[in-house]
């Protein structure tokens, strides 16, 4: 079994993220031979998958490397976190490990690596905030609206399941659709890949010149 | 607690300057082809194996062929790197339990047989001073008070009824070695209550029946195989009365399907004996039973320790259980 199997790597928290990163990496015209995504499975998987997938052998031909992680509370300790990993047996130099979210850090010519916390590497949140900017304020009113209105009409033995979060948001702008699932918005391509909320992102991708 | 905490090969083979550290209780070394698993097994005989366990090397995990010369030339002198015997090896390992930090170095002669009495065992009176009180092998037992270790090196594969049956023997005729035997193989076998060593007519050959509290009793060759297999390993470990276990390729032989029986049964007498595991496997499934063993004990003690070569020199790569979790939940490799 083998892991690495590309120079360019992206390592992302589950799912969503791997479709979402795809999607619009092939939007960008990248060639999918050119690159890699690799899952971790949350961001407590991060340290003993990283710990693996850096003791492979195949690991040393790696060139470029990004770490996607959701900020959730904290876009510094996000960050910080992952660097740490990085940082350990040094199976990364030290010098390219970057001290900034969203910049790429190409001082060691052996490796570049980038770490991009989700949203927009300041703000708090994760993948799903980034997408519902990316709709227009009609939009963004109307499936916070909906997820909020329904607050009053959920049976109180499943209230306690309820939240209104950028993810329920999100899945109710998927819902318009007739989609099986979120992942499907990204096959159907039903997020706007050109708006400038996305800019950030596509220009920190940009950085590693994949072909 | 294990007995030894981590080991170090200096230009030992293909191992220039290599160290295992955070040893556990049972120790699974995986890694690719060729990379030095099986050498770093002949590495713990040389260092903590008997004369004869030592002169065995040759024909103990490999195929040897030839004469004594033939044998010095295309095995002994490949204990060297690249047979370089102008480089001093250096195989030590370090015990716990011990104030001192009690190391155990062995070299090598030219002739390579005359082993023991070059086995060098040292005892750092103060690690930082960098210290050493060369202390002969003689005096070891009076000076540490403790026991050379005893090494069982369990045999390849399966099979050979007539060497179970033997091995059974031997076990009942130790004291409480049937009852102990017995007590680790119900971990398996829960209905287990004896073992016999009887001819039952109408059949004319004398095996080994179980008793499992049913009105006849049941010959051992009609359990599973990861009964039998047990049973084996287990027996070869009574009878040696080891502090450690090594074993090449410890899945070889045994049905997968078989293995959370064996490792369930080898566990649970590693714990209850104090016996430290080394095992080298290429089986995932191999390392998943043992994981699942290990995790229905009170401790979690298993390490999986990959070989892998980094720019020329062999290292090794623990695997806790939170990395060898991971790994199965998210199908990363770990051979």
């Amino acid at each position: 079994m083998q892991i690495v199997k590309s120079p360019f790597l992206l390592l992302v928290e589950g799912k969503d993220d791997h479709i979402m990163l795809s999607s619009l990496l092939s939007h960008l015209g990248k060639n999918k031979e050119a690159f890699q995504i690799v899952p971790y499975g949350g961001k407590d998987n991060f340290k003993a998958v990283w710990k693996n997938i850096s003791n492979q052998a195949e690991f040393e031909d790696v060139k470029g490397l990004v770490v996607f992680r959701d900020a959730d509370e904290s876009c510094d300790s996000a960050l910080q976190s992952i660097c740490d990993q990085l940082k350990r047996d040094e199976l990364v130099p030290r010098d390219a490990v970057p001290v900034e979210a969203g910049v790429v850090n190409k001082q060691n010519p052996a490796i570049s690596v980038g770490v991009y916390i989700m949203p927009d590497c300041s703000s708090i949140g994760a993948l799903e905030a980034l997408l519902l900017k990316s709709l227009s304020d009609d939009m963004q009113s109307a499936a916070s609206g909906f997820v909020s209105g329904a607050h009053n009409h959920i049976p109180e033995a499943q209230l306690a399941k309820y939240k209104s979060s950028d993810k329920s948001k999100s899945y109710a702008y998927s819902a318009l659709f007739e989609n099986a699932n979120f992942h499907d918005t990204f096959k159907k391509n039903l997020w706007d890949w050109d708006h400038p909320i996305f800019d950030q992102l596509k220009n920190f991708l940009d950085e590693f010149e994949i072909e | 607690m294990p007995l030894v905490d981590s080991v170090q090969f200096k230009n030992y083979r293909n191992f220039t300057d290599f160290e295992m550290k955070d040893l556990k209780r049972v120790n699974l070394i995986v890694g690719d082809s060729n990379v030095g698993k099986t050498g770093l097994l002949e590495g713990l005989v040389t260092l903590w194996g008997d004369e004869q366990q030592f002169k065995a090397l040759p024909n103990t995990f490999r195929m040897n062929y030839g004469n004594d010369i033939t044998t010095k030339e295309n095995f002994w002198s490949w204990l060297y790197p690249e047979k370089n015997k102008s480089l001093s090896v250096e195989l030590a390992s370090h015990y716990i339990g011990s104030q001192d930090h009690e190391v155990h170095r062995v070299r090598f002669r030219d002739d390579f047989t005359r082993y023991k009495e070059y086995v060098t065992p040292e005892k750092i009176t103060n690690a930082g001073s960098g210290r050493f009180n060369v202390v002969p092998a003689k005096v070891y037992e009076e000076y540490f008070h403790r026991d050379f270790l005893k090494i069982n090196i369990l045999p390849i594969g399966i099979g050979d009824y007539e060497k179970q049956k033997s091995l059974f023997n031997k076990v009942s005729l130790m004291k409480n070695g049937e009852s102990q035997l017995i007590d680790s193989l119900s971990v398996i076998e829960p209905r287990l209550n004896g073992l016999r060593y009887l001819e039952a007519p109408p059949s004319t050959q004398p095996m080994v029946y179980a008793d499992v509290g049913l009105d006849y009793k049941i010959p051992t060759t009609q359990f599973g195989h990861g009964f039998t297999r047990s049973m084996e390993m287990l027996s070869n470990l009574i009878l040696s009365g080891s502090d450690i276990m090594i074993a090449d390729e410890i899945e070889n032989g045994i049905h997968y399907s078989a293995l959370g029986s064996v490792w369930k049964a080898i566990i649970d007498y590693a714990v209850k004996n104090d016996v430290q595991v080394f095992a080298t496997t290429h089986s995932r499934e191999c390392i998943a039973a043992a994981h699942e063993a290990m995790e229905a004990q009170d401790n979690y003690e298993l390490n999986v320790i990959r070989l892998q070569n980094r720019k020329g020199e062999v290292v090794a790569i623990n695997h806790d259980e939170e990395d060898i979790k991971t790994a199965f939940d998210l199908n990363l490799p770990l051979r």
